[in-house]
């Protein structure tokens, strides 16, 4: 199930917020329990097995190295600890990698192994990494031990977060499953996020993906390099709307539940270097690999090669995260050797650059990025990028480009200007300075992004979610 | 004075934090009060549109949309199991959704502030004209259909052979496409098939005229098909070419309704639009037969079917629709006998040429199955035509079937002996073919 349906917004909400509302404090954490579990077999009604396996697993060694470690028998934690980071990697590399492994595999032996790919399971990335933040931070003694199995059910299943995170470490979240304030002021400050997230999704990225679509179906010999641009920049656009009006939906709904998650995206086209915008970029993921992978091997306190093979390691990671295909991983290798490039090479010369020459710089290599990032194969991601710069002989401009960006032309507006902090700022401060109606004039807007995103989802004839991929 | 200076700098300092103070607490104040607003919003749209749902009966079928709705589906286990049950739960609650069309027009007029130029396949032209993006032919059946022409003409070359292909609204109406509208170029296709036929087969190109007419309304705002006046001015360009001396230019001409909302308007959504049909009857020639519908056994005396004009689909008063053989009897005293492979493009062309044929027979090859040869021997047919717009000659898969059905031996003939396994597949598979069909009629 995905936030943006008609099904979750007029069927599957109401009768939660109902349930949970209803029940007296005490059952509350069952109830949103309950309602997870619901949540995830109602798209996966097998996969949820595999996810109840996990939950117990990782409760149970959460215990068992708590036990070990009060008889004082290191050996025992530590053997603990490896099998579950072991399971946990393991499941992950079973059901995504599985398939890619070996076709390359076959590449290179002479005989086929034969082998039948798996679905993967929805959310299966996002829920690992919980499930392994929590095992590391018990090791390492950041955090107390999980007494409680609904509670730690709860972290891992809650359908606000579960299927396209943020990744919730539990650290930040490990107070709030036992006491945390609902409120009706907190409830409206979720409910505007979840409006602002939805209006992103279904208004602005499903739009924009749309002529993405149709762009990127051109033959790549065929595209002049306005239309390859334009297309790009559809992408562009529409990853971010995408992935970050679905998190900004998750925080708004965890926020009606009383929960505070973590902020996932932080106006990212607006920085100035790659290094920054990473810092803005889906900032659960970044922070989980810093924190469980990059620290842990030394970070940048060590000697000069060994933090840039560091940073190699990280975003080799991060690319295969994203999925099992050579392009992402040349994806994450990409921005491993921008990163590296920043911070040893043109640190001097990029901080003495004009602002504006900062701006483009960076958007530039993210969109060139993303060229990687949307193609389905190297072949496909050079072809494209040829076009972008018109090395398949065609002219700047034809009518195809002039057509798909007139006819986007407004969207594409909106979807810059809203990119950048000014949108929402002018917002803030039309809405809260003086004057009487106000505030009523800024929940009408609210309104009119529900309105109008109802109609874009009854509309549905194109609704896929992209983060599924993942 | 110093000390004033300073003790008056405090103050205004002080004055300064108060009034910043203030200031926070105002917004934190309107902040409360926004959050508050959208919850109340919130919740009380949530319980509006749920109980308006609880409220509303199901309906079975929308008309706007031409479709049966998701009914409420049975839980069972198994449907759980393989996720159907969700799947069609999510479509129920959409397609029964409280005001549901309304919905849907809201959608399409915001698309259409925000300046969108498609939808659903369908171009947004100017002056209401809705307009199907042309199709990229299939180039393996293409070949496959063309082959099976030219083998047909080579096997009854005794027989007068005709080709066209009506080009569709987007390539032509240049004047009503969205500016910049990516379009195909149609023109170049159909020469390629002009081409590929060669001098056997007599290819009747109605190109230029459509363009010349393109203003004259000669496709409808609302459907894929051409209108009378289109097809009527394809007649005039081809009849010579036909063989048909002295083509009547006078007819007589009745709007049958002026309410058509036709198949794009329903795939596009917009439907402000409405077309008129007209048809053509022409004057000073003798225009008289019967018309014989093998698959229902009905016969009757006219082109025109009345029924249909209190459907959705309005075009179908020409012949009703598309059947898989319509046999024409006239009363022309010319002996001619035309065998006519079309789409449905043919069934407002039928009308200007009755007059000029003693018998017509209509195969549309997507539902005809039976043997063709029979129909030539038999019927003493003398002329031969192809009549198919492009867009669904260029994907279309079934002549070559119906053409080739007893050409087995030719085809092998003429096809190079390296082929010769695969070509033992084919056969096969045609014969396979052949006896389901028998058993089929025989049933």
């Amino acid at each position: 199930m995905i936030f943006s349906s008609i099904f979750f917004l007029y069927v599957f909400l109401p009768i939660t917020l109902l349930l949970y509302f209803l029940m007296p404090k005490p059952g509350k954490n069952i109830v949103l329990l309950i309602v997870s579990l619901i949540f995830y077999a109602w798209g996966e009604p097998i996969y949820v097995f595999l996810m109840l396996f996990s939950i117990i697993f990782n409760y149970l060694t959460g215990m068992e190295i708590e036990a070990y470690r009060e008889e004082g028998e290191e050996r025992r934690v530590r053997f603990c600890f490896w099998l579950a980071v072991g399971v946990n990697l393991g499941l992950l590399g079973f059901f995504k990698y599985y398939g890619f492994f070996l076709e390359n595999l076959n590449a290179i032996l002479p005989f086929d192994i034969p082998y039948k790919e798996l679905p993967l399971p929805v959310g299966i990335s996002f829920y690992t990494f919980q499930t392994l933040s929590y095992v590391i931070d018990v090791y390492w003694g950041k955090v107390k031990v999980q007494k409680n199995v609904l509670s730690f059910g709860l972290y891992v299943t809650m359908f606000p977060q579960l299927i396209a995170g943020p990744i919730v470490q539990y650290s930040d979240i490990e107070r709030q499953l036992k006491k945390r304030k609902t409120t009706l002021t907190k409830f409206g400050e979720g409910t505007t996020w979840f409006l602002r997230g939805l209006g992103k999704k279904v208004l602005l990225a499903n739009n924009i993906g749309m002529a993405f679509d149709a762009i990127n179906a051109i033959p790549k010999g065929e595209l002049s390099v306005l239309a390859a641009w334009v297309g790009c920049l559809a992408y562009t656009m529409q990853i971010y709307y995408d992935f970050g009006g679905y998190s900004d939906m998750a925080i708004g709904l965890g926020k009606m539940f009383g929960f505070e998650f973590v902020k996932n995206f932080e106006y990212p086209y607006i920085s100035k270097s790659i290094t920054e915008f990473w810092r803005r970029w889906h900032i659960s993921l970044s922070s989980w690999f810093r924190d469980y992978v990059y620290i842990p091997l030394g970070g940048n306190r060590v000697s000069t090669p060994k933090c840039i093979r560091n940073i190699f390691i990280v975003w080799i990671l991060t690319g295969f995260w994203h999925g099992a295909a050579w392009n992402f991983m040349i994806w994450g290798l990409y921005y491993g050797i921008l990163l590296c490039l920043e911070k040893y090479v043109f640190k001097s010369f990029l901080e003495r650059m004009p602002e504006f020459l900062k701006h483009v710089y960076t958007m530039f290599f993210v969109m060139i990025g993303w060229g990687f990032f949307f193609s389905t194969s190297m072949g496909d991601a050079f072809g494209y990028l040829g076009a972008m710069f018109g090395m398949n002989g065609m002219p700047l401009v034809d009518s195809n480009a002039r057509y798909y960006l007139m006819s986007n032309l407004w969207i594409l507006v909106i979807c810059v200007i809203c990119a950048t902090p000014a949108a929402y700022r002018w917002f803030r401060s039309f809405a809260f300075s003086r004057g009487k109606y106000r505030v009523g004039i800024s929940v009408l807007l609210y309104g009119g992004i529900l309105l109008l995103s109802t109609a874009y989802l009854v509309n549905a004839t194109y609704n896929p979610f992209l983060y599924f991929r993942f | 004075m110093e000390n004033r200076r300073r003790t008056q700098y405090r103050e205004k300092n002080i004055r300064y934090a108060e009034r910043k103070e203030k200031r926070r607490r105002r917004i934190r104040k309107k902040m409360k009060k926004q959050y508050i607003l959208s919850a109340l919003l919130l919740l009380l749209t949530l319980s509006v549109v749920v109980i308006a749902n609880g409220i509303k009966q199901d309906s079975e079928f929308s008309p706007t949309e031409n479709r049966m709705l998701t009914q409420k589906p049975e839980m069972d286990w198994t449907t759980i199991q393989d996720g159907s049950f969700m799947t069609d739960y999510e479509s129920y609650v959409s397609d029964q959704f409280i005001g549901r069309d309304w919905w849907i027009s809201l959608k399409l007029s915001v698309d259409r502030l925000l300046g969108k130029k498609e939808s659903n396949g369908v171009y947004l032209g100017k002056q209401q004209y809705l307009m199907e993006v042309l199709s990229t032919p299939d180039e393996v059946n293409l070949e496959r259909n063309l082959n099976a022409v030219l083998e047909f003409q080579k096997k009854h070359s005794d027989l007068n052979f005709f080709f066209t292909l009506i080009p569709n609204a987007a390539y032509i109406l240049t004047d009503f496409m969205p500016d910049n509208a990516p379009v195909r170029d149609q023109e170049e296709d159909i020469q390629r098939v002009k081409e590929k036929l060669g001098s056997a087969v007599t290819f009747l190109d109605v190109t230029e005229t459509m363009r010349a007419y393109r203003r004259e309304g000669i496709y409808y705002k609302t459907d894929h098909h051409w209108t009378s006046r289109g097809a009527y001015e394809a007649f005039q360009a081809m009849a010579s070419g036909l063989l048909i001396e002295n083509p009547a230019t006078e007819y007589d001409i009745y709007p049958v309704t002026d309410q058509f909302s036709g198949t794009l308007a329903s795939k596009s959504g917009y439907r402000k639009a409405k077309d008129t049909i007209e048809i053509y009857i022409p004057l000073g020639v003798t225009n008289e037969y019967v018309v014989y519908y093998p698959d229902e056994q009905k016969k009757t005396a006219s082109l025109y079917d009345s029924e249909s004009l209190n459907q959705k689909d309005q075009y179908e008063v020409f012949l009703g629709g598309n059947h898989a053989m319509v046999d024409i009897t006239t009363t022309c005293e010319d002996n001619r006998c035309l065998l006519l492979f079309k789409d449905s493009y043919a069934n407002a062309f039928i009308q200007f040429l009755t007059p000029y044929f003693r018998e017509i027979i209509m195969i549309d090859p997507r539902y005809y199955y039976e043997d063709i040869e029979n129909i030539i021997s038999s019927r003493n047919v003398t002329d031969i035509l192809f009549l198919y717009n492009a867009n669904t000659f260029f994907e279309d898969n079934s002549l070559a079937d119906v053409l080739i059905s007893e050409l087995d031996e030719t085809v092998e003939e003429t096809e190079s002996s390296e082929q010769q396994t695969q070509e033992t597949d084919a056969e096969t598979e045609t014969q396979t073919e052949q006896e389901t069909v028998q058993t089929e009629t025989t049933e």
